[in-house]
C-alpha cells in the first residue's frame, strides 16, 4: 500500500503532504511578507498537485497489478 | 507486507494455504494468472454466482475485511457493499459474465467484523469456469488512499482559505492572460467582484500605461523564475492603487508553463509617502534653513545644501559617508550638551542658539531639535532645523537700542539711565560708595533752536554729547533726558561732597564758546546736583531730586550748579503747601491787582498802566509774583488766575474810563502767560470779557514774553492774530532778554515793544545800554511800533530816553506798583513829568 503512493519520483506522497503542512502553517503566519506567500503559494499548488496524482496513481486497476505479478512471478 | 501476514493469518487457514487446495482450488489452479488473483495477499478475493452468492473466499479474506472465508460461503456479495455502492456493485456482479471489459474499480467500504467498515477498491470480472459463468470479485485495502484523499482534501481547504484570505492579492492567470482566480484581496485592490477576468477586461482595472509592462512581465516571468513589476490597479470609483506583483510561472510535469500566480502587494501608502518624501527631500535641498538629521553620535546621516554651505561639508563627503561626528560650536558654548541631555525626554528642543560657521562667523539661530526614539526606548537619531534669525536679532537689538537710547545723540534715553542708576545705587549701598546724579540743562536753548534751526540745535546737542562722553569715566553714564536736558549718573564717588565739584567741573568744561551755522554761540549749562549712598530711596526719587536742585539752580539764575539738600526738599514741600493755599486764594478772593502808571514821554501826563498781580496771604501778607507765579506756572493754576487777571484788570479800565477824566484814553498792560497763550477758549474768554465790561479794546495791551513766543512761533503768531483781531494790541514783554534779533520784531504781529529793564537801568551813563536802546527804538520807529522802556529810577534815564525819542516809559520814578484807588487817585492828580 506503501508503495502505492511512495514509488515515484521525489517528494513522496508523505513527504509531499508533511511539506504542504509546514508551507500552510507559514503561510498562516502574520508576519509573512508578499515574496514567500508567492513561493509558498506556488509550491502549495504545485504539491496539492503533486498528492493529487499520487493518490490517483494509488487507484490502479487490478489488472494492473496482477500483471505487475505476473511479470514477477517466475513462470 | 508479507512480513505481516504470519501474525494477522490465523494458524487453521495458514495451514491451508500452505497444504493442498481444495477441490475449487484446484479447479482453479489450472489458470496460473486466475491462481495470482485467488492467492494475492493484497486483495480479498471472492468467487460468486451471478447471483452474488459467495462460493468461495481467499484466505486474505481475514488478513483484509476480518471475516472467516468459509462464513461467507453462500452470503450475498451485496451485503458486503456499503448502501450507497451496493446496486452499483450488484448490478455489475450480474451483468460481469456478459462483459469483458471489468470497468474502473469502485472504492466502497466494505462491512467488516465487529460493525467496522473498511474502505476497499472493488472490481468485479466475469470468468468462465468450466462454461459455467462466475464472477471474480476483488477488494483491495484503499484505507490508506482514502484517509490521504481525505487529509489533502482537508489541506486543500485550508490553503484556499488562506489564499482567499491573505492580506495580499492572489490570483491566477492562465497563458491566454486570463484570470480564473482572484483572491479578495486582489479583487478589493482591483476593485472587482469578479472571480475570473478576461484578458480583454485587463484594461479596466490595470492603468492603461502600465499594462505593457505588465505583458513585458509576463514574457519576463515566463522566461525565468518570477519577475516582479509596480503597476497601478484602477478601481472604478477613480481611486488609483499602486501594486508590487510578482508574477511566478507554473509548469507542468513537462515543465509547459500552465498558468502564472500572480502575488500584489498594496503598496499604495508606501508610494504616497515616497513621493511624500520626495517632496520633502526636494523642499529640504532647496530650503535655505538648516537641516540635519544626525545619530545620537552627531554622525550626520542628512544635511541640506544650506547645512552642508554653513558647516563646510562636501557633498562627496556624505555620499561616501562621513565618519566623524559633526563638530558644533555653539553659543552659549554647553548648548549642544544641555540639547543632547534634553534629547532623552522625546520632547522637541525649541530655542535659540549661536552658531559657528566654517567660516568662522557666529550667527543665531531659531532651533527645533527633534529626537527620535526606537520602539525600544533607544535614542534612534536626531532631526534639526535652524532657522537664520540674524537678521531678527539685529532688528530685535536695534528695537531695543531704540527704546533705550536718544536717536539724535545716541545717548542712552531715561529709562536706560533709570536702570543704570538703579544698579549703581545696589553697588553704591554694598561698597559704600557714592553715587550722583547730574542734570545739565543747556541755557537757552529753545530760543537757539528756533533763531538759527533745528539742524543748528541737533549739532549742538551731539557735540554736547560727546564732550560729556569723553568728560566722564567709563563706568558713569551719560543720558540725555530732554530736549536740551543731559543727565549724568557718577558712581564709585568716596564722598557725598566731591559731587559738587565733579559737577561743577564737567559743566566748566562742556560750556564755551562754540562755532555753529557762521556765527559764535556762547553755551553755558545750568546743573543740578542729587547724591545718593545707594541704602535710601529709589532712582526715581533721586532723579527728582537732582531735577529739583536743577530747577532750583535755573531760578537762582542760571550757568551754575545747586546741589539738592535738605532745603530744597523743604521748598519743594513750600512748593506743595503754596499751591494749596493757591486753589485756596482764588476761592477766597486773596488775589489782588496793582498797577504801575506809565507815562507818555511826549506829553508827561499819564497815559495807562501794567496790572500786576499780588496774593494778600491770610498769614505772610502780601506776597509778590515771584513767590507764587511759577509754582501756578507748574501746577496749571496760572490758567483761573490769568482769567481773573483779564477780568479785574478790564472790569478797573472800564471803571477808570467811566469815572476819570481822559480816563477813556488810557491803557491797560495785562500779562499773560505761555499756558493762557495755549488755552483753547483763550479768544472767546476775551471776547467775553470785553462785552461784559465794555472797555476799548484798543486800550488793552496784551503783554507776551518773548521766550513764550518762541516755544511754538507759528501757533503763537495764529493766536497773536486773534488776539489783535479782537481790537487788541500786542507786546512783546522783556524784549532783549532772549535771543531774538531785532528782526525778529517784524516776525511777530506786535504793535508795542517793552524794552527790558535791564538795558534801561543806568541808561543815562551807560553808553553801550544807550547804543542798544537807542537801536531798539529806532527800529522801532522803522516798523511803526509803539516803545515802552521799563525800569525807569532814575531822571537821567528819563531824560535819556526822551531824547532817544522813547514813547513811554515805567519805573519807581514814576511810581511803584499800586492798589486800584491810589492808582486812579494818581491818575486823578494828572501830574506831569
Amino acid at each position: 500500500m506503501t508503495d502505492d503512493l511512495e514509488n515515484a519520483a521525489t517528494p513522496g506522497y508523505a513527504a509531499a503532504m508533511a511539506e504542504l503542512e509546514s508551507i500552510l502553517a507559514q503561510l498562516e503566519d502574520d508576519r509573512l511578507d508578499i515574496d514567500l506567500l508567492a513561493d509558498h503559494v506556488a509550491r502549495a499548488a504545485y504539491l496539492v498537485g503533486l498528492c493529487r496524482d499520487r493518490l490517483d496513481t494509488a487507484k490502479l486497476r487490478v489488472t494492473e497489478i496482477v500483471a505487475d505479478l505476473d511479470e514477477g512471478t517466475p513462470a | 507486507m508479507d512480513t505481516r501476514m504470519p501474525d494477522l493469518v490465523p494458524p487453521s487457514r495458514q495451514a491451508t494455504l500452505d497444504g493442498p487446495p481444495s477441490e475449487l482450488e484446484a479447479a482453479i489452479s489450472d489458470s496460473q494468472l486466475l491462481w495470482g488473483y485467488l492467492t494475492n495477499a493484497a486483495m480479498a478475493t471472492m468467487l460468486c454466482g451471478p447471483d452474488g452468492a459467495i462460493q468461495w473466499a481467499s484466505p486474505s479474506v481475514y488478513s483484509i475485511l476480518g471475516h472467516q472465508p468459509q462464513n461467507l460461503t453462500g452470503v450475498d456479495i451485496g451485503n458486503l457493499i456499503d448502501d450507497a455502492n451496493r446496486p452499483a456493485i450488484r448490478a455489475r456482479v450480474q451483468g460481469a459474465w456478459r462483459s469483458d471489459d471489468a470497468g474502473e474499480p469502485v472504492c466502497c467500504q466494505i462491512y467488516a467484523g465487529d460493525d467496522a467498515t473498511v474502505w476497499c477498491d472493488v472490481d468485479v470480472l466475469g470468468i468462465d469456469q468450466n462454461g459455467e459463468p462466475q464472477v471474480l470479485v476483488t477488494m483491495r485495502d484503499a484505507s490508506r488512499r482514502v484517509a490521504g484523499t481525505h487529509a489533502l482534501r482537508s489541506s486543500e481547504e485550508r490553503f484556499r482559505t488562506i489564499v482567499n484570505e491573505a492580506p495580499f492579492g492572489v490570483g491566477l492567470q492562465d497563458r491566454d492572460g486570463n484570470f480564473v482566480f482572484l483572491n479578495a484581496r486582489l479583487k478589493q485592490i482591483m476593485g472587482t467582484s469578479a472571480n475570473y477576468l478576461l484578458r480583454d477586461e485587463l484594461g479596466r482595472h490595470i492603468h492603461e500605461g502600465d499594462i505593457e509592462g505588465a505583458l513585458a512581465t509576463w514574457s519576463t516571468a515566463g522566461g525565468s523564475d518570477s519577475a516582479t513589476t509596480q503597476m497601478r490597479f484602477l478601481r472604478p470609483d477613480g481611486e488609483l492603487r499602486w501594486g508590487s506583483a510578482r508574477i511566478l510561472p507554473q509548469t507542468d510535469h513537462l515543465g509547459e508553463i500552465t498558468n502564472y500566480l500572480w502575488a500584489v502587494e498594496d503598496i499604495t501608502a508606501r508610494v504616497r509617502a515616497e513621493e511624500d518624501q520626495a517632496r520633502l527631500y526636494t523642499l529640504m535641498e532647496a530650503s535655505s534653513d538648516l537641516v540635519i538629521v544626525m545619530d545620537p553620535k552627531l554622525l550626520p546621516l542628512y544635511v541640506n545644501p544650506a547645512a552642508r554651505r554653513f558647516l563646510g561639508i562636501e557633498q562627496d563627503a556624505l555620499l561616501t559617508g562621513v565618519s566623524t561626528p559633526l563638530d558644533f560650536q555653539s553659543r552659549p558654548t554647553d548648548a549642544i550638551e544641555t540639547i543632547a541631555q534634553h534629547m532623552a525626554s522625546r520632547e522637541i528642543w525649541h530655542g535659540e542658539i549661536t552658531l559657528r560657521s566654517a567660516s568662522g562667523a557666529w550667527e543665531p539661530f531659531s532651533a527645533q531639535v527633534i529626537p527620535d526614539h526606537q520602539r525600544s526606548g533607544q535614542l534612534n537619531r536626531i532631526s534639526a532645523v535652524l532657522r537664520d534669525i540674524t537678521e531678527r536679532k539685529q532688528f530685535e537689538e536695534r528695537l531695543e537700542w531704540e527704546a533705550t537710547h536718544d536717536p539724535l545723540t545716541d545717548l542712552p534715553n531715561r529709562a536706560l539711565l533709570t536702570q543704570r542708576l538703579g544698579e549703581a545705587m545696589e553697588r553704591g549701598a554694598h561698597d559704600g560708595t557714592w553715587v550722583a546724579v547730574v542734570f545739565l540743562d543747556l541755557d537757552n536753548f529753545r530760543i537757539i533752536n528756533e533763531s538759527l534751526g533745528h539742524r543748528v540745535g541737533d549739532n549742538l546737542l551731539k557735540q554736547t554729547a560727546q564732550k560729556l562722553t569723553g568728560l566722564v569715566w567709563s563706568r558713569d553714564m551719560v543720558a540725555r533726558f530732554g530736549a536740551d536736558e543731559f543727565a549724568i549718573v557718577m558712581e564709585g564717588l568716596d564722598s557725598a561732597e566731591g559731587a559738587e565739584a565733579l559737577a561743577e567741573r564737567i559743566r566748566k568744561a562742556v560750556s564755551g564758546r562754540v562755532g555753529m551755522a557762521e556765527v559764535e554761540l556762547l553755551m553755558t549749562f545750568t546743573a543740578g546736583v542729587a547724591v545718593t549712598d545707594g541704602t535710601r530711596g529709589d532712582p526715581a526719587s533721586v532723579i527728582r531730586d537732582a531735577n529739583a536742585a536743577l530747577h532750583e539752580a535755573k531760578l537762582r539764575g542760571r550757568d551754575r550748579t545747586e546741589v539738592f539738600n535738605g532745603n530744597l526738599r523743604a521748598r519743594a514741600v513750600d512748593r506743595l503747601t503754596v499751591e494749596t493755599g493757591l486753589r485756596r486764594a482764588l476761592r477766597r478772593n486773596e488775589l489782588r491787582l496793582f498797577y504801575q502808571p506809565q507815562i507818555s514821554l511826549e506829553t508827561g501826563h499819564i497815559s495807562g498802566a501794567e496790572a500786576l498781580i499780588r496774593w494778600q496771604h491770610p498769614e505772610h501778607g502780601l506776597l509778590p509774583p515771584s513767590e507764587f507765579v511759577p509754582i501756578a506756572e507748574q501746577s496749571g493754576l496760572i490758567i483761573p488766575i490769568g482769567s481773573w487777571v483779564i477780568e479785574e484788570a478790564c472790569r478797573t479800565l472800564a471803571r477808570w474810563s467811566a469815572e476819570l477824566p481822559g480816563g477813556d484814553q488810557l491803557t491797560m498792560g495785562i500779562n499773560l502767560s505761555g499756558k493762557q497763550l495755549v488755552k483753547p477758549s483763550l479768544i472767546a474768554d476775551i471776547e467775553a470779557v470785553l462785552a461784559e465790561t465794555g472797555v476799548n479794546p484798543a486800550n488793552i495791551e496784551m503783554e507776551i514774553t518773548e521766550s513764550i513766543l518762541l516755544d511754538d512761533v507759528d501757533r503763537s503768531i495764529m493766536v497773536l492774530e486773534k488776539l489783535r483781531s479782537l481790537g487788541l494790541k500786542l507786546s512783546l514783554d522783556d524784549f532783549g532778554t532772549g535771543y531774538s534779533s531785532l528782526t525778529y520784531l517784524r516776525s511777530f504781529p506786535i504793535d508795542v515793544v517793552k524794552i527790558d529793564r535791564s538795558f534801561v537801568d543806568g541808561i543815562g551813563n551807560d553808553r553801550d545800554n544807550a547804543a542798544i536802546v537807542r537801536s531798539v527804538i529806532d527800529l522801532s520807529r522803522t516798523l511803526g511800533l509803539e516803545c515802552i522802556a521799563e525800569g525807569v529810577e532814575t531822571e537821567s534815564d528819563l531824560a535819556e530816553l526822551r531824547s532817544l525819542g522813547c514813547h513811554v516809559a515805567q519805573g519807581f520814578l514814576i511810581a511803584k506798583p499800586l492798589s486800584e484807588t491810589d492808582a486812579a487817585r494818581l491818575i486823578s492828580y494828572d501830574p506831569t513829568w
